[in-house]
């Protein structure tokens, strides 16, 4: 397991609290003490209104519920503030400090779990080799869909699907992953 | 449609409750006691006993967690016993996923007082405890794991999960969390599994909260869930400075502070092991009190994170014999082991009756049982093309 820190500056009282650009300094700080080296490059200032340089990034990884605290960080610079969009991913939401955030609907989420029983929101934030795959030759995620004619060839009433998958995921070294814990500042 | 049965035994440990991790589906599971019917297995002798649940039935489909449907002999008369079927309310059977895990009731908590245990291994110690006390009954059952929160004049332990170490009434439950000096509170409490079930991370315990530290050669460190760690395994540490122990963070040089793992105790109510670390010129854990005061929330809990593990070679010093020779210890591969059984069949325990509040199918003897596992295929029927004109 990634070694977790809570937030603790933000202001909702809770523990950990919600998450604040402070809370993003230290887990960027905890990173490159343990050497931890940055996934994406910096975005160079550019001569366009309205635009942002960003920094060398960890990425983030959380849970969509999210978006709304990282709006309502001072300093939160959103994907379409970017001097350069060329490297964009699809689930990127914006930065702060030397955090690029993706979020997934399907983020992790530990239910009730805080001081005051609040959801907690993991954000994991990988350094470059932090975390590695195995997986046997030829047996990745396969999804594997059988149609009518072939499922319930005499009839055909029935089709199946399912998925099958040989492969494991192993964190390499856990002083180059850490998981930011935080609640929800903006309820859902 | 079509089905497979994947059938196995075990032997159960007295009074406790069994986890079967099994991946696939379970739409129905039976059980058997053949040792309770009074069938030989192995080196296990048949004891055809009266009044004792020798099967089980339980499908998700119609049939609420934690419950069965069982059947429980008579009055043995000879080699035989009439056989009595009926409904187990509590301490029955339910099917695990832990992905998705079973929402258990809120309880109040009243009150806390602080107590103690001992324990003789891997070291004599006395451990600080406390003894919660539940508004209503709480049902919970040694070896469940419970999350506080809410505790209004002690938010220092909010948020923090534990095993349970005893229940002394149906409204009162010990843990190994430290208290002494804290004030009591108000608050709530939730049951969140059993120290036999995978958390939603698909690893066991999830994390690993320090409950005490000693300063002593070597060190141990006590957890406030089951570690589930093997000797030879390595950790480190990610204690927060308000714990005032910095010997055991590193922030200067980057590199994580490791220790290898020499003895342990995963025992409820033990959860102690023995690190090849001379801690007895390091800063006292948690202070005069053993966890830091509610003036210093928010913060992070101290943990334990599990790093890899090493061999133990090189520790005669702690008094460590290695064993095999040249390599001691080298493949416990312990992390990697506590990673299976995101799902499974969690069978509880009780008296091994029907009782009511006292039942549970798993009673207080040692017993051989068959299980099968019956998956209905999942099969959906086939579109219906529709032809637009």
């Amino acid at each position: 397991m990634a070694p977790p820190i809570n937030c603790t500056s933000g202001t909702n009282g809770d523990n950990p609290s919600n998450i604040s650009p402070l809370d993003c300094s230290k887990a960027v700080r905890l990173l490159r003490t343990a050497n931890a080296q940055f996934i994406m490059d910096m975005i160079e200032g550019e001569l366009k209104f309205g635009t942002a340089p960003v920094r060398t990034a960890f990425f983030g990884l959380c849970h969509t519920n999210l978006s709304a605290d990282l709006d309502q960080m001072v300093g939160f610079i959103n994907v379409a503030t970017y001097a350069n969009n060329s490297n964009l991913l699809m689930a990127e939401w914006g930065s702060i400090r030397n955090i690029r955030f993706l979020l997934s609907s399907v983020g992790s989420v530990n239910p009730g779990a805080s001081a005051l029983g609040a959801d907690i929101y993991n954000i994991f934030l990988p350094g470059q080799e932090s975390y590695d795959m195995v997986d046997l030759d030829g047996y990745s995620a396969q999804f594997i869909f059988a149609p009518p004619e072939i499922a319930s060839p005499r009839l055909r009433l029935y089709q199946t699907a399912g998925w099958k998958m040989a492969q494991v995921f192993n964190i390499t070294n856990t002083s180059w992953i850490v998981n930011l814990r935080c609640t929800l500042q903006v309820a859902i | 449609m079509s089905t497979q049965v994947c059938t196995g035994s075990f032997t159960n440990v007295a009074s406790s409750p069994y986890f079967l991790p099994l991946e696939q589906y379970v739409t129905e599971f039976r059980l058997k006691n053949l040792t309770r019917s009074g069938v030989t297995v192995g080196s296990v002798a048949g004891a055809l006993t009266s009044t004792r649940i020798v099967e089980a039935f339980f499908n998700q489909a119609y049939q609420n967690n934690g419950t069965a449907q069982i059947v429980q002999t008579g009055t043995v008369s000879g080699n035989l016993a009439p056989m009595n079927i009926g409904n187990l309310a509590q301490n029955g059977i339910t099917i695990y996923n832990s992905f998705s895990p079973p929402v258990y009731a809120v309880i109040a908590i009243a009150s806390f007082t602080q107590g103690t245990t001992t324990i003789t291994s891997p070291a004599a110690l006395t451990l600080n405890t406390t003894v919660f006390t539940t508004s209503t009954a709480h049902g919970y059952q040694v070896g469940d794991t419970v999350r506080i929160y809410g505790l209004t004049s002690a938010p220092q332990f909010s948020g923090l999960s534990m095993t349970v170490i005893a229940v002394g009434s149906t409204t009162t439950f010990t843990t190994l969390l430290d208290s002494v000096g804290a004030t009591t509170s108000v608050g709530s409490v939730v049951k969140t599994g059993n120290f036999l079930i995978p958390t939603k991370s698909g690893t066991y315990p999830e994390y690993r909260v320090i409950a005490a530290i000693t300063n002593t050669s070597p060190m141990n460190v006590t957890t406030l869930v089951q570690q589930n760690y093997a000797v030879g395994d390595v950790v480190t540490f990610d204690i927060p400075s308000v714990f005032g122990i910095p010997q055991l963070t590193n922030p200067y040089s980057g590199l994580p502070f490791q220790a290898t793992v020499i003895a342990v105790n995963n025992a409820v109510g033990a959860q102690t092991i023995s690190l090849a670390v001379n801690a007895t010129g390091f800063g006292v854990f948690g202070g005069t009190n053993g966890w830091v005061a509610s003036t210093a929330y928010p913060f992070t809990p101290p943990y334990m994170v599990n790093q890899g593990e090493g061999n133990i070679n090189n520790y005669q010093s702690f008094g460590v014999v290695p064993a095999p020779l040249p390599y001691a210890n080298q493949d416990v591969l312990s992390f990697a082991k506590q990673c299976n059984g995101a799902r499974g069949v969690y069978i509880g325990a009780g008296d091994g009756t029907n009782a009511t509040t006292t039942g549970g199918i798993i009673g207080a003897t040692v017993d051989v049982w068959e299980w099968s596992a019956v998956t209905a295929l999942q099969e959906f029927p086939s579109n219906i093309s529709v032809n637009y004109v």
